[in-house]
């Protein structure tokens, strides 16, 4: 698994989640998972991606509940609580963008570069979140536990590209 | 005693910057395609009093706003659908040679930033934008030739 690449996307996450909401939060390790689990992904609650392609191949997926998906939209927007459905999904695709543009930018200096797409965000309950991905690709997950509620941050790799 | 401290809060307190010389607001158009984001920058610059005068989501919306308002200074994403923000740039200055445009960006687009700055445009922004270095490049480049 490129270690490297997980090291900069939890880099990213706490400096943005720190400059944007205002949480000071510490990611843990990156853990790696079996990929199965983007087939028996039943989930809830707000998943955002973003595809890279470039020297590596694969997506960023952050995913949390409804819940903290609200809180975080509202700090972003300095307490703001009149907030729609639309709100939630720009504010988390946009929080996205910025720690995949930050993660990018410093792969790029030193691995060579990346392309990242825009963000793809769902919202619902009790869903399949599918990714085509063949059995050898990898993935790593690290989690960001804020008060009794975790956000977590998926990082998707082909197997071509590692 | 009273008026000796009145006098030093008036000689401490900073003008808002949003302000111009004839004590009217500087009017900004903010082009974003998040919601989110022209929402932040807005309230950024609000806060220094500077009049958000419209707000455009795409390149193409971009320059129909700059002739419709004629702003004073625009906020210009970079990654947009439809057309980004060199292409707005462009055309942009292309309609006016003397338009004063402030890129904003992810850090991701570092080339793209130079791209536009060899452009024309009169600085550039990181986001998430902190208000302190928003003000700050918005007011450089107002007061830019």
């Amino acid at each position: 698994m490129d270690s490297t690449l997980n090291s900069f996307v939890k880099e990213a996450t706490e400096n943005i989640i720190e400059a944007t909401v205002g949480w000071k939060i510490e990611g843990s390790v990156p853990i790696e998972r079996s990929i199965d689990i983007l087939e028996n992904n039943k989930t809830s609650g707000i998943n955002v991606i973003i595809n890279f392609i470039g020297t590596i191949k694969g997506a960023i997926i952050l995913t949390c509940s409804n819940n903290m998906a609200r809180n975080i939209t509202s700090l972003m927007l300095g307490n703001e609580q009149n907030l729609s459905e639309e709100d939630i999904k720009d504010a988390l695709g946009e929080l996205l963008n910025m720690i995949a543009g930050m993660a990018k930018t410093k792969y790029s200096e030193k691995l060579g570069n990346i392309t990242i797409s825009v963000p793809t965000t769902i919202i619902g309950n009790d869903y399949n979140l599918y990714i085509k991905h063949d059995s050898s690709d990898r993935l790593s997950l690290i989690e960001f536990e804020y008060g009794d509620e975790l956000l977590v941050i998926k990082i998707y790799l082909e197997k071509n590209s590692i | 005693m009273i008026m000796k401290d009145n006098i030093s809060e008036l000689l401490n307190k900073k003008e808002p910057e949003g302000i111009n010389e004839y004590g009217k607001p500087y009017r900004v158009l903010i082009v974003d395609d998040s919601t989110t984001m022209r929402k932040i920058v807005g309230q950024q610059l609000k806060s220094e009093l500077y009049e958000v005068c419209g707000e455009a989501s795409n390149g193409v919306e971009a320059l129909q706003k700059y002739r419709d308002l004629n702003p004073d200074i625009v906020t210009l994403d970079i990654n947009m659908p439809i057309a980004n923000g060199i292409e707005a740039l462009k055309a942009i200055l292309n309609y006016n040679q003397h338009a004063k445009v402030v890129m904003l960006t992810s850090e991701g687009e570092k080339n793209t930033v130079l791209e536009a700055l060899r452009l024309g445009a009169k600085g550039y922004i990181v986001k998430p934008p902190k208000k302190s270095i928003l003000c700050e490049r918005v007011k450089i480049a107002l007061e830019s030739n």
